[in-house]
């Protein structure tokens, strides 16, 4: 029978996502890549002959090493953290260490719907799995498993009083989803068939962004009203390539494109260019401040920084800093210096000064006191 | 917030981050363009540390993800010029014992995208796999928007000739007055 375009067009889609569809890169080859890159200008190819006996030989002397220092640390495990500033909050209460373990698979976000549950998004084999946790990080149930190829980084953000919303990019697209007050997620319509979407809480309501990758494009608001019904919020100014948008409340509202940010002062009518960053940093959805803010971060610098109302934290050279105003901008304060030196994947506060902090290789810190004194929940 | 020393750990970090990000990407266009995983984490391997290390060199730049996959197509190309091309051994066919249609027809178009010539398969991959216009297939290309349509429309023709599906014992069907 002979193929028509379509027919052809179809079959090589088809042929290269499900052949690429769990495709993941070894850590190793990426290890490799910035070991080579943020290490001596010479250039080392490994020829393939050499791995097998390179990976037997590290994983005798990784083994060896992790009993050496099990051995030597195994008294210390009680150490109290260090901190170097002291701080105008109150003296944080202890927080004991659990023996809480994160879900399987490779956390990739941390998100609080409210002060007493935690949320985290794992990717694994091709599937995202959103797990619902106690603050304390003991106990994790998985609630929703989908698939995706990670295109691009899923959103997660809550509204504070029992609702919240996951948007995953599939193969045909992204897909949404809401969890209701009972807590069951069920799908939800995206208005349209954007190549980014963005999520942000306004005054309780789920704002989407649609835009191209383009920023020679307008990027798109909609505002999701009763009965699962979309609004298109007419916009100004908002170009396309749209990493991240979240509103102080619900008139004042930022978005993040490159390096560029827009604000509005209208409920998201405007919005104006006020600031180009030194580097590109996507911040996160916050809703007003009479609801708790949600971190969740959108891939690159998200989990540098945390927002609740107007105020921001935000991870620099080890230390946690924060500052009143984004814009006009305020003076950035130290907080704390950090007791751990891992990278920093999500950073999470709430009202009350309750905050965590998820770091790469998947540890868990919680502060008390707005982030002056980290336990680790491991 | 500006000091020396703290501006380049957050740099670098905010590299790191970077090449993270796009490392999976980076690797299933690779393997798409190669259709060899092992060439794939080679040229993976490059292609990231070639990101990594332009932005390191030039501080105010902000990696987008057609500039990536000029560098992944680059790191492609320089690897197929240091290795000749791999030959698939006939028994990797494994002309299934069970007719699967999905799977015979699976290894036919992998035949017929290797048989192509690398520009045609590259823009194939950009059209088909990283779902780019043609607009932004000529951007990643360098080449105009009318050269970029026209060379889409000759590799599809060239990829249909290619591909001949085999009958249900895996003997290709071949076309009358060839041997």
């Amino acid at each position: 029978m002979k193929r028509q375009k379509s027919d052809l067009d179809q079959l090589l889609r088809e042929y290269f996502h499900e052949e690429t569809r769990e495709m993941s890169l070894d850590p190793a080859v990426l290890d490799r890549a910035l070991g080579r890159a943020l290490g001596p200008d010479r250039i080392h190819v490994e020829t393939r002959w050499q791995r097998p006996w390179r990976r037997a030989l590290s994983g005798l002397v990784g083994l060896a090493a992790l009993v050496v220092v099990g051995l030597l640390l195994m008294p210390r495990h009680s150490a109290p953290l260090l901190h170097s500033h002291s701080s105008s909050f109150a003296a944080a209460h202890p927080v004991s260490a659990t023996g809480s373990i994160l879900p399987a698979g490779r956390v990739v976000a941390l998100a609080a719907s409210s002060p007493v549950t935690l949320w985290s998004l794992t990717y694994d084999h091709g599937l995202w799995q959103l797990w619902q946790g106690n603050p304390a990080g003991q106990s994790w149930q998985k609630t929703v498993e989908i698939p995706g190829n990670r295109r691009e980084a899923p959103q997660l953000v809550f509204s504070g009083t029992g609702q919240g919303w996951l948007a995953v990019d599939q193969k045909a697209g992204w897909a949404l989803f809401q969890k209701g007050h009972g807590g069951a997620w069920s799908a939800l319509a995206v208005p349209g068939h954007p190549q980014q979407l963005n999520l942000a809480v306004q005054h309780g309501h789920l704002l989407a962004a649609l835009s191209s990758r383009s920023s020679h494009s307008a990027t798109q608001l909609f505002l999701l009203g009763g009965r699962d019904h979309w609004r298109k919020v007419p916009s100004q100014g908002l170009p396309g390539g749209v990493s991240s948008l979240w509103f102080a409340s619900p008139q004042q509202g930022f978005a993040q494109a490159g390096v560029a940010r827009y604000t509005t002062s209208n409920g998201g009518r405007t919005w104006t260019n006020v600031l180009n960053l030194q580097v590109a940093a996507p911040v996160t959805s916050a809703t007003s401040a009479s609801v708790p803010a949600v971190d969740v971060p959108t891939g690159g610098l998200d989990h540098h920084l945390a927002i609740l109302g107007s105020k921001e934290w935000a991870i620099w050279d080890g230390a946690l800093w924060s500052r009143a105003n984004p814009y006009p901008e305020t003076t950035w304060r130290r907080v704390a210096t950090l007791p751990f030196s891992q990278r920093v994947r999500s950073l999470v506060f709430q009202h009350g000064g309750q905050g965590w902090i998820l770091t790469g290789g998947g540890h868990l810190w919680t502060t008390r006191d707005g982030g002056h004194h980290w336990s680790l929940l491991k | 917030m500006r000091g020396g020393s703290g501006a380049d750990t957050n740099r670098q970090a905010a590299i790191e981050e970077w090449v993270e990000q796009y490392a999976d990407r980076v690797y299933r266009l690779a393997f798409a363009l190669l259709g060899d995983r092992v060439q794939a984490e080679d040229a993976s391997q490059d292609s990231l540390f070639h990101i990594a290390r332009w932005c390191l060199s030039h501080p105010a730049f902000v990696p987008t993800d057609a500039w990536v996959y000029q560098v992944t197509r680059n790191a492609v190309r320089d690897l197929a010029r240091r290795r000749p091309p791999r030959a698939v051994p006939l028994e990797e066919f494994h002309w299934v014992e069970r007719q699967d249609d999905r799977q015979v027809e699976r290894l036919d178009v992998a035949r017929a995208l290797a048989a192509l010539p690398d520009a045609d398969r590259e823009v194939l991959v950009f059209f088909y796999f990283l779902d780019l216009t043609t607009l932004e297939v000529a951007e990643v290309l360098h080449i105009s928007p009318t050269a970029a349509r026209i060379r889409l429309s000759r590799a599809r023709k060239r990829f249909k000739h290619a591909f001949e599906p085999s009958d249900a014992m895996g003997t290709p069907v071949r076309k009358e007055g060839k041997q």
